[in-house]
């Protein structure tokens, strides 16, 4: 049966330590607990690596994925990974393995086993990712369980790519494996094999290979805990394994008192849901008192008939991503360490929506979750000297262009003929703009804000994977949002279909890109939002008869393809976007997307005037933002801003903003007769509390 | 890997015989064939007792499903059934089986497991179609395979309900499983039967009892054999195997030999796919030369981008249930009685699409094969007399346009939960479908309200039955009037039945397109002369007054379309056959009203030929009008004593045929006029060029 809401909720916090648990820490001498945390540790790096290696998509080669070790009830207890999200919903099958086969003679949890799953419903994110869970046992009595999870980029859904904008339910986005026995006596079962391969008949090669990585990445975490059991024995490493949940709970408390209790609240807006325009918001109350913390998600807006819909716990995960990145960055991936935050969140709400709801776009969605958190935990952390340093202004949570290479042209087959989906794991999607910190700029192109240690790949690596030839991957300059410390530049990356005469292009709606119309998110004390950078395709250009003739004029940069248009082709412009139908794509198909900077920290005026400079002549940022963001003078020459000249445009510019600024009050009574036109509220719920107004029907 | 087209149609071929069949053969005394294939049937009939008995589904009870009995190596020796289509079918998973994991230790074939799938691309119909097999073995040697099919209405599509006109690739149509090994030692394997159900979530009840039902009836089938094996020795059951095999096809020889040789031809035409409009054709020319017929499907349209397509093994399971339904009456469903039958189907044609597209109607495109074949076949057979008797006129391939023939309570108003709280898919195995006419025959009239064209020997549920289904309260459920195709020998007339949604508060109504206009067109037509029966019309009142007015003993309640239609007696919102509009997802609620029938069967003959009081008897049991005894019949009768006025009619009738050469050209001014004729071009997207339906759009399926 699957789960309730509820129950998975459950399956996210601690179990009470068992018997052999409690048993098993009576015997960890001192030092013991110290020591062997640190081989678990590096256990899980090791095998990390091999799923790595054996891997063969782009999320797996980048990185995109955990490693996960667990208590014999499921708890995860430490991971390496390259995405923290996993690390919430990979607990959530094994928990339910447990409840619902462990008993069961008819199924059972043996040695040898390997169990599959990539259902939401039953406690994960999409059905992007799939999860390879492995009992381990020690002298035939199970004493933990190992996880491996990534995103596959094919589903099997109603168009290629598996995050589907416009699914309208669960059934529209293709294979949902509720956790399935895929292996027995350590031996894959090849009917089952089949049957996913046939599944993802779009991406089958992809779906083998991945799905043997994961099974050997378990695998392998099982081989060395055995080894370790055989060594220490199997009631220690099950002490061992509880006691990092109880340092780690014990961790988190402790930081969490630290922090100013109160009330805190923050929202966010997004626009659109699938093919459809319109407004939607997240409101999070957070209610912290000692070492306790409530999210309260109240305020949200209704669920939609898009799959922009996400289950509570993806939220959770989210929650997570941000906290292991900042106020508990340096304690255990580990349930202990979330156990001291609950939720709240409203039923029917998009963060909570029915059963058949289609979720394909939860990341999307509970990536938000980074968007409100860092000022709700900014505000609780900065008057703690040390505790502010984990203080950072959001990454931008806008979805620029995504993946890397041809296949953003579609399907079917790459250059060496085999069948294959992209749109995933490339370049652009990993190198996002870091936020501004409280003492620092975000780091540039640098990390993807759902996957923040993955790391984006080769150029070269890219064109051998997918029909590709880079004509450049670089920063975007005027990405970052502006503040005292600014966010990171994103990169971006401009692509040509090549080595293959044609694909199979997809439909277009114009409404699917207008999710990203509005800014999604606020920059830190003062720092501005990031921009949004736009992408560009010109379907069947004229590039490569070009570059034969040596043309001198092709683009290397948005603003030349969008402003020079050098290029014949049919031209699909950010400002210009239009139905169009399945079609085909012809080799010289060009394609230049970026994904989104970083969010600023603290007023502009306050940023060190050389920094600013210094990020002109890097092309990070243009003379128009030096001049009028951050009023900034310097010699051109020698790139020496000039700091009494700046002092004196930045005196101005604060008395122009206290002739522009009005009284908080006034301020406020305009504010609040605001209202969006009627036709973007939709999706919002009743104005202007967001409580739901349309009951969605689901067949 | 996915099996080739090729290695499909080879797996549809008897495979040659295995060293321990030929020995097996060698233990057969005289008398035994005759004894133990008969034991076989009785096996196989009280599997598909237990089969049936044990099920849930309204399909599962009509008993449109197979029970079947195969080779070692696959081929199917018999089978007891209501439907012949999965006769084919249900041989090529096994046969895949053989090939791709028999000798695979991660896989293996081993006894007390049970294989289930129901990939079409894997040999399969259309995945609404599940099968279960199971190997059955004596001695440690495997010596035979059971497998029992049925249809499930619900697959976990985009819409619920199984068969989606207007998907567009595979991937709209929801769970197809490769074979997998659902059972081993005897037991289902919970987890997989917890992924099977969470895929079919919208019916997960329906998919439990059913898969456990298949389940329950080849291990039956198994218990059988092993029992057989014991007694006799699993050589002998081998050799009796294959013996049914040989002497099958010996049989289906002997008998093609009997026809006429030739080259026969027979086109087909359907107005429209999906909710789309347009004509398409399926020709066959057929090939008729001793004791082989080969069948040569060249000139039909191209695949679509809907769901209207079908793989070529459909089409043979479709020219198996002609056959066996005809020609091949008395001989037994095996692939042994086929095996003179040979097909070409062109690639990229509706009948041969790419492994990709949507083919979830595949029944009703194969179902063309039964109006393309009768006239093919009778006209083969007709010069024998004993042969003449097999001849009969097709059942008629129309839904009836309106859309709402079909099943019975929920499944006209969409998906939601039962008045027992249970979820459930209706559409599909309802009184009306099981209840189409017969076409008529070569000596007498085809049954009324007899059988589904797709399942000859299902029958029409009980209509207290389908109340305690689903939440429906019946109006009436009759022959139609005027339904059957009229001729010397009339088709049968169809079942109809009016249902009011009932005992549940409301239920979520799916989008509609107003996607009726494939139904509009007549498809096929009578034999030798024969009338094409009626296009029965849906209608549906959603949120009607009907209990409302039964509850003050209102006396007008509608009792047929007709009266539903012109008299609009009811409060409510209308969807008459003749309005096509879209209309968005709704909540539908109790007391609203649906109507529709089956179709009729065509007509045989002249209908000037019909003895004069047969007509007047249809008329006095409303089969018939008295405006088509009058129109169509030209007889003449005594009202009151409803007596035929033999003279008067032939004086009729006399005038009739003067009036017909007087409206009749001679052939060549005919077929030239026809020649330039031309269908508007916006009806002939679907169809290839003009005439020669070649591929004129390239299909892009994402």
């Amino acid at each position: 049966m699957r789960p309730t809401k509820d129950e998975v909720m459950q399956y996210i916090k601690p179990s009470p330590p068992s018997e052999a648990e409690l048993a098993g820490l009576e015997k960890l001498e001192p030092g013991d607990y110290e020591i062997y945390s640190e081989r678990i540790n590096m256990i899980l790096a090791e095998a990390k690596e091999v799923f790595q290696r054996v891997g063969n998509s782009d999320w797996v080669l980048s990185g995109d994925l955990i490693v996960g070790l667990h208590t014999a009830q499921g708890d995860m207890v430490s991971a390496c990974l390259g995405t923290f999200i996993h690390s919430v919903t990979a607990q959530n099958p094994i928990k339910w393995v447990m409840q619902t086969f462990y008993n069961n003679p008819k199924v059972g949890v043996h040695e040898g086993d390997i169990f599959y799953c990539n259902d939401a419903a039953y406690g994960g994110l999409h059905n992007c990712d799939q999860l390879a869970l492995m009992p381990i046992f020690h002298e035939g009595q199970l004493i933990a369980w190992a996880s491996t999870g990534t995103h596959m980029s094919e589903t099997g859904g109603i168009v290629p790519g598996g995050m589907i904008p416009w699914a309208k339910t669960r059934y529209d986005e293709g294979m949902c494996l509720t956790p399935i026995k895929l292996a027995e006596n350590f031996e894959i079962k090849e009917d089952l094999l089949e049957m996913m391969v046939n599944m993802i008949g779009r991406a089958g090669r992809q779906q083998v290979l991945d799905t043997r990585a994961r099974c050997t990445g378990v695998d392998r975490v099982r081989v060395r805990v055995e080894q370790l059991a055989r060594q220490k024995g199997g009631d220690f490493v099950m002490g061992l394994l509880r006691k990092v949940m109880m340092v780690a709970e014990e961790g988190a408390r402790n930081k969490i008192r630290k922090w100013n209790d109160g009330v805190y609240r923050n929202l966010c807006f997004v626009s659109g849901a699938g093919r459809m325009p319109g407004i939607r918001r997240y409101y999070c109350t957070a209610y912290k008192e000692d070492d306790h913390i409530l999210l309260d998600y109240t305020g949200t807006s209704p669920e939609t008939d898009s799959a922009f819909n996400c289950f509570p716990w993806t939220m959770v995960a989210y929650a997570s991503l941000y906290m292991y990145s900042h106020g508990f960055w340096d304690l255990p991936v580990c349930s202990g360490t979330m156990a001291p935050i609950d939720y709240i969140f409203p039923d029917l709400s998009f963060i909570s929506p029915a059963w058949n709801a289609a979720i394909s776009h939860a990341p999307h969605v509970g990536e938000n979750n980074n968007e409100i958190l860092p000022k709700i935990f900014a505000s609780m952390m900065f008057s703690d000297p040390e505790e502010r340093l984990n203080i950072a202004a959001p990454i931008n949570g806008v979805g620029g262009g995504f993946g890397g290479g041809g296949m953003g042209f579609g399907s079917p087959v790459n250059q060496w003929g085999v069948s294959v989906v992209g749109g995933g794991g490339g370049w652009s999607r990993n190198t996002m703009g870091q936020g501004g910190r409280v003492d620092s700029d975000g780091m540039d192109s640098s990390l993807f804000r759902s996957a923040v240690f993955a790391t984006g790949s080769d150029g070269e690596e890219a064109e051998v994977d997918q029909p590709t030839l880079h004509i450049w991957q670089k920063h975007e300059k005027d990405t970052p949002g502006n503040g005292k410390y600014r966010g990171g530049a994103s990169g971006y990356v401009g692509t040509i279909f090549y080595a293959v005469p044609t694909a199979d292009r997809s439909e277009s709606y114009p409404s699917a890109n207008r999710m990203r119309g509005v800014i999604v998110g606020n920059g830190l004390f003062g720092g501005y939002p990031a921009i949004n950078g736009p992408s560009v395709s010109i379907e069947n250009s004229n590039i490569l008869e070009l570059m034969a003739k040596s043309e001198k004029n092709v683009p290397t940069d948005f603003r030349e393809m969008i402003s020079d248009k050098v290029l014949d082709g049919d031209y699909m412009l950010p400002s210009n976007q239009k139905y169009r139908p399945a079609r085909v794509a012809y080799a010289g198909s060009v394609s230049g997307f970026g994904t989104p900077g970083g969010q600023g920290y603290g007023d502009v005026l306050e940023r060190e005037t050389q920094a600013v400079v210094n990020d002109i002549r890097a092309e990070i940022i243009s003379e128009w933002t030096a001049a009028n963001v951050y009023h900034v003078a310097y010699d051109p020459d020698t790139w020496i801003a000039d700091e009494e000249k700046t002092a004196e445009l930045r005196k101005k510019e604060r008395e122009s903003r206290l002739q522009r600024g009005v009284k908080y009050d006034d301020f406020e009574s305009e504010w609040l007769k605001q209202k969006p036109p009627e036709d973007q509220l939709d999706l919002y719920g009743s104005w202007p509390d967001g409580t739901m107004v349309n009951r969605i029907i689901r067949m | 890997m996915r099996p080739t087209k090729e290695e499909v149609l080879a797996f549809i071929k008897p495979t040659p015989p295995t060293d321990a069949e030929l020995a097996g053969l060698e233990k057969l005394e005289p008398g035994d064939y005759e004894i133990y294939s008969e034991r076989l049937n009785m096996i196989l009939t009280e599997c598909k007792e237990v089969f049936q008995k044990v099920g849930n589904s309204d399909w599962v009870m009509s008993g449109d499903l197979i029970v079947g009995l195969h080779t070692a190596q696959g081929d199917m020796v018999s089978a007891c059934l209501g439907t012949y289509i999965h006769s084919v079918t249900a041989q090529n998973p096994i046969k895949w089986i053989m090939q791709n994991f028999y000798d695979n230790p991660r896989v293996g074939v081993h006894n007390g497991d049970i294989f289930y799938c129901n990939e079409p691309t894997y040999g399969g119909l259309h995945n609404c179609d599940q099968l279960a097999l199971m190997p059955i073995f004596h001695k440690g040697v495997l010596i035979a395979w059971a497998s029992t099919g049925t249809h499930m209405d619900e697959t976990g599509g985009i819409v619920p309900g199984g068969m989606i006109g207007d998907a567009r690739t595979r991937y709209d149509e929801g769970m197809c499983l490769t074979p997998i090994k659902l059972a081993e030692n005897f037991q289902i394997k919970e987890d997989i039967m917890e992924m099977i159900v969470n895929m079919i979530g919208r019916a997960g009840r329906q998919q439990v009892l059913d898969t456990r039902a298949r389940c329950t009836g080849v291990d039956r089938l198994r218990m059988r054999i092993e029992q057989l094996a014991e007694q006799k020795g699993g050589d002998f059951v081998q050799g009796l195997l294959r013996k049914v095999m040989m002497v099958a096809e010996e049989g289906a020889r002997n008998r093609v030999r009997r026809w006429n040789d030739g080259v026969y031809r027979n086109a087909v035409f359907m107005s429209g796919i999906g909710s789309r409009t347009g004509i398409w054709r399926i020709v066959c020319t057929a090939t008729k030369e001793d004791d082989h017929v080969l069948l040569d499907y060249t000139g039909t349209s191209p695949e679509n981008d809907s769901a209207f397509n079908c793989f070529p093994w459909t089409m043979a399971a479709y020219a198996a249930l002609y056959l066996y339904s005809h020609g091949f009456w008395d001989l037994p469903v095996c692939s042994g009685t086929m095996a003179p039958i040979d097909y070409i189907f062109p690639d990229l044609t509706v009948i041969s699409p790419a492994w990709n597209a949507a083919v979830s109607i595949a029944p009703p495109v194969g179902e063309l094969n039964t109006q393309l074949l009768p006239n093919i076949f009778a006209s083969m057979m007709f010069s024998d007399p004993e042969e003449r008797l097999s001849i009969a006129a097709p059942q008629n391939q129309i839904l009836g346009y309106g859309g709402k023939s079909m099943g019975g309570g929920m499944g006209g108003f969409g998906a939601g939960v039962n008045q027992w709280g249970v979820p459930v898919i209706g559409g599909g195995g309802g009184w009306t479908r099981n209840t189409g006419g017969q076409g008529a025959r070569v000596d007498s009239d085809g049954m009324d309200s007899s059988i589904f064209r797709s399942a000859v020997h299902a029958q029409g549920s009980d209509g207290e039955e389908a109340e305690n289904d689903q939440p429906t309260l019946h109006l009436w459920q009759k022959h139609r009037m005027d339904s059957g195709g009229n001729g010397k020998y009339r088709g049968g007339v169809s079942g109809h039945v009016g249902g009011i949604f009932y005992a549940v508060h409301s239920a979520p109504r799916r989008a509609t397109t107003g996607g009726i206009l494939v139904k509009k067109m007549l498809v096929g037509n009578g034999l030798f002369g024969g009338y094409p029966p009626d296009s029965s019309p849906g209608v549906s009142i959603e949120n009607s007054n009907v209990l409302e007015l039964m509850a003050k003993s209102d006396k007008k309640i509608p009792v047929s379309i007709e009266e539903i239609v012109t008299e609009q007696y009811l409060d409510g919102d209308y969807e008459l056959p003749l309005e096509i509009k879209a209309r968005p997802a709704r909540i539908a609620y109790e007391g609203s009203l649906f109507a529709g029938g089956g179709p009729g069967g065509k007509g045989y003959g002249d209908v000037l030929e019909r003895d004069p009081q047969s007509v007047v008897n249809d008329v006095q049991a409303e089969l018939i009008s008295e405006w088509t005894a009058h129109n169509v019949y030209h007889v003449e009768y005594d009202k009151e004593l409803w007596l035929a006025d033999e003279e008067k009619t032939a004086e009729s009738r006399k005038k009739e045929r003067e009036d017909r050469l007087k409206r009749g050209q001679p052939y060549d001014a005919f077929e030239e006029e026809w020649l330039k004729q031309k269908p508007a071009d916006d009806q002939l997207h679907y169809y290839g060029s003009w005439p020669d339906a070649r591929l004129v759009n390239r299909i892009i399926r994402m």
